[in-house]
């Protein structure tokens, strides 16, 4: 169990870097314009999408199932709830 | 991500809405009955615990029990015995013969009794064919009728069980289609364009919720329909292709010949030694199933949740007379095999039970999120058909049950908890509780003009009926949170904070205006219009 959590914060935070800093998001978003985020280049949002996944493959490669699943599960719901809050801030 | 020729794209839009629509109110109504079912063991708990700390069923008073039990019984019932755990931790014996009902089919007839394992005392007694004992249960009853509604629809089987098996078919085809047409599947993963066009903001809240719910809304679809299908069309449709129609034959070539038959009275071996046994040799029991008790020929199977690093457990096979063992049991065939280890998959996948309350957790948020996205989906249809009268009718519908169904689930129980010291039947009252309120809230989606008033005032009685809940509970003689955290059941205050939170959540929700497309004449303005 605290793998699997362990593995949700880790991709979490990779999720909320690369939200917080989506070019898409940000182009939709009202900012001031010395207040908005730079967006995040291409060749590090990448970087940061493979980071995000390790955890994942990490419990694959090791054939831990169980984790595997809640990590997925987990995290697929992190990204939704976070896609959700940003779009209100 | 999929970069498919206009037509094709066309197409496959096509087929993504019109699966959505045409059967996506039953659709969400299985999603939504089968979020709150995640849950059944901890409703269970909620609902009907008992007075002391859990005690284990398979403890060494076992065999006493079962003799003690046996000898009151009906001598026709004692052709098999299942011994498993119920509603807040109650032991049950279910003593059964397979029997033909009056219309001619196979049934099962027997009775069951309900037993508190820490004293032994009966608790409860239901004796009639199998639909009547498991309507009539009363400890289990709230989670029985979401069970019920999420498998079959209340509908008599197979048919229930064909109509929920098309809707898990209609789920895959919608998230496979969705998957295709979404271009920007990655790109868009975080955006969701909030205070522009109201069609973009419900298009892309879908497209997000979807999007990340993609590889479980596939695995619980077809989990899903699987389920459905085994037993309502693939267990007949192979008995007829391969065995002539003989599902005996069947069931002896998938899980191996029955033994021979050899009525001789015998008196048995100990249930208790062999479950020892079976745990020795890895088994965590949680449920016993004996055939021909009492016989030469007793089988006794002992079913297991799988290993705590494991998805899959086999069963064990015990000769019920002399207690030797016999083999293990994969969930399909008679040797470990990689069919049998997808077979086995299936129910943890679908249920997701394999970590306890914490995986099932993870499992209702990702049901959740599917609802989500089906009740988006058919909103966003709709909206851009807003100048269609038809499908303005059919809006009312949507909103009718994407709002009133909720509202129906949540006073189901807080009938059965009115009416439960009456000696009604439990799934009579909670089904015509349901009917009651669907059909007020029916009403209510007729007339009601504006549906932005409708949603909020359904969500405003979700709400209120939310914080009753516990309350009735209590106040018709449920355990309170001391009686409960003193004896170790978690379930009754967990169970109650989680109304208590979703009953703020939809009296948060209630407040937030739903908007619709701005007329031409406002299209400069960035205003919301708060009326559909």
């Amino acid at each position: 169990m605290l793998i699997a959590v362990l593995g949700i914060l880790w991709s979490g935070a990779a999720m909320f870097v690369l939200a917080w800093r989506d070019p898409k998001r940000l182009r939709n978003l009202e900012w001031n314009l010395h207040s908005r985020p730079v967006p995040l280049p291409p060749a590090m949002r990448r970087g940061l999408g493979v980071f995000s996944l390790l955890p994942g493959l990490a419990l694959a490669i090791s054939g831990l199932w169980i984790p595997f699943l809640i990590w997925l599960g987990g995290s697929c719901t992190c990204g939704w709830l976070l896609t959700q809050a940003l779009g209100r801030s | 991500m999929f970069k498919l020729p206009q037509g094709a794209t066309r197409t496959l839009v096509a087929v993504h809405g019109w699966s959505g629509t045409v059967l996506g109110l039953l659709l969400y109504a299985v999603i939504c009955t089968g979020v709150a079912a995640v849950f059944a063991h901890e409703i269970n708990d909620w609902a009907s615990p008992l007075a002391h700390p859990e005690t284990p069923i398979f403890a060494p008073g076992i065999d006493t029990t079962l003799e003690r039990l046996s000898a009151g019984v009906d001598p026709e019932y004692r052709e098999h015995v299942s011994i498993y755990e119920g509603a807040g931790g109650r032991a049950h014996f279910l003593f059964f013969r397979h029997d033909t009902d009056r219309a001619g089919k196979p049934a099962e007839r027997g009775v069951d009794i309900a037993i508190d394992p820490a004293t032994g005392e009966e608790l409860a007694r239901h004796e009639g064919w199998f639909d009547d004992i498991f309507a009539n249960r009363e400890a289990s009853a709230v989670a029985d009728f979401l069970v019920n509604l999420h498998v079959r629809l209340h509908i008599p089987d197979p048919y229930g069980l064909f109509v929920t098996g098309v809707l898990g078919v209609v789920m895959m085809v919608a998230a496979v289609s969705g998957l295709l047409i979404h271009r920007h599947l990655i790109k868009d993963l975080f955006t969701v364009r909030r205070r522009r066009d109201p069609v973009l903001e419900r298009r892309d809240l879908h497209a997000v919720a979807g999007s990340w719910n993609l590889p479980f809304a596939f695995i619980l679809a077809f989990t899903g329909s699987f389920f459905s299908f085994a037993a309502s069309v693939g267990i007949p449709a192979l008995a007829a292709v391969k065995f002539g129609g003989d599902q005996e034959a069947m069931l002896e070539t998938l899980y191996g010949a029955a033994r021979p038959e050899n009525a001789t009275p015998a008196a048995g071996a100990s249930i208790a030694e062999m479950l020892d046994d079976a745990r020795r040799r890895g088994a965590l029991p949680y449920f016993v199933a004996i055939e021909h008790p009492g016989r030469q020929d007793a089988t006794v199977a002992i079913h297991s949740d799988p290993r705590p690093d494991r998805l899959v457990s086999p069963s064990w096979l015990y000769d019920g007379a002399t207690g030797t063992f016999l083999r293990e049991q994969p969930p399909l065939g008679q040797q470990p095999s990689a069919g049998a280890q997808l077979v086995g998959l299936m129910y943890p996948l679908h249920v997701g039970n394999f970590l306890g309350a914490a995986s099932r957790a993870v499992w209702f948020a990702l049901g959740f999120t599917g609802a989500y996205v089906t009740l988006t989906g058919m909103l966003l249809w709709l909206r851009r058909r807003a100048d269609n009268p038809a499908w303005q009718r059919f809006a009312r519908g949507v909103y009718w049950v994407g709002y009133g169904l909720p509202l129906a689930l949540i006073c189901t129980p807080i009938a059965w908890f009115a009416l439960r010291n009456f000696g009604l039947p439990p799934a009579g009252v909670q089904g015509w509780a349901f009917l009651f309120v669907a059909t007020a809230t029916g009403f209510a989606a007729v007339l009601v003009q504006d549906l932005a008033r409708l949603r909020r005032g359904l969500l405003a009685a979700t709400g209120v009926a939310l914080l009753c809940l516990p309350l009735i509970r209590l106040a018709t003689g449920g355990m309170g949170w001391t009686e409960a955290l003193g004896n170790g059941v978690a379930a009754v205050p967990a169970v109650d904070l989680a109304l208590f939170v979703s009953a703020l959540a939809c009296l948060w929700a209630q407040r937030d205006p739903v908007r619709s497309p701005r007329p031409a004449a406002e299209a400069g303005s960035r205003q919301p219009v708060r009326t559909i």
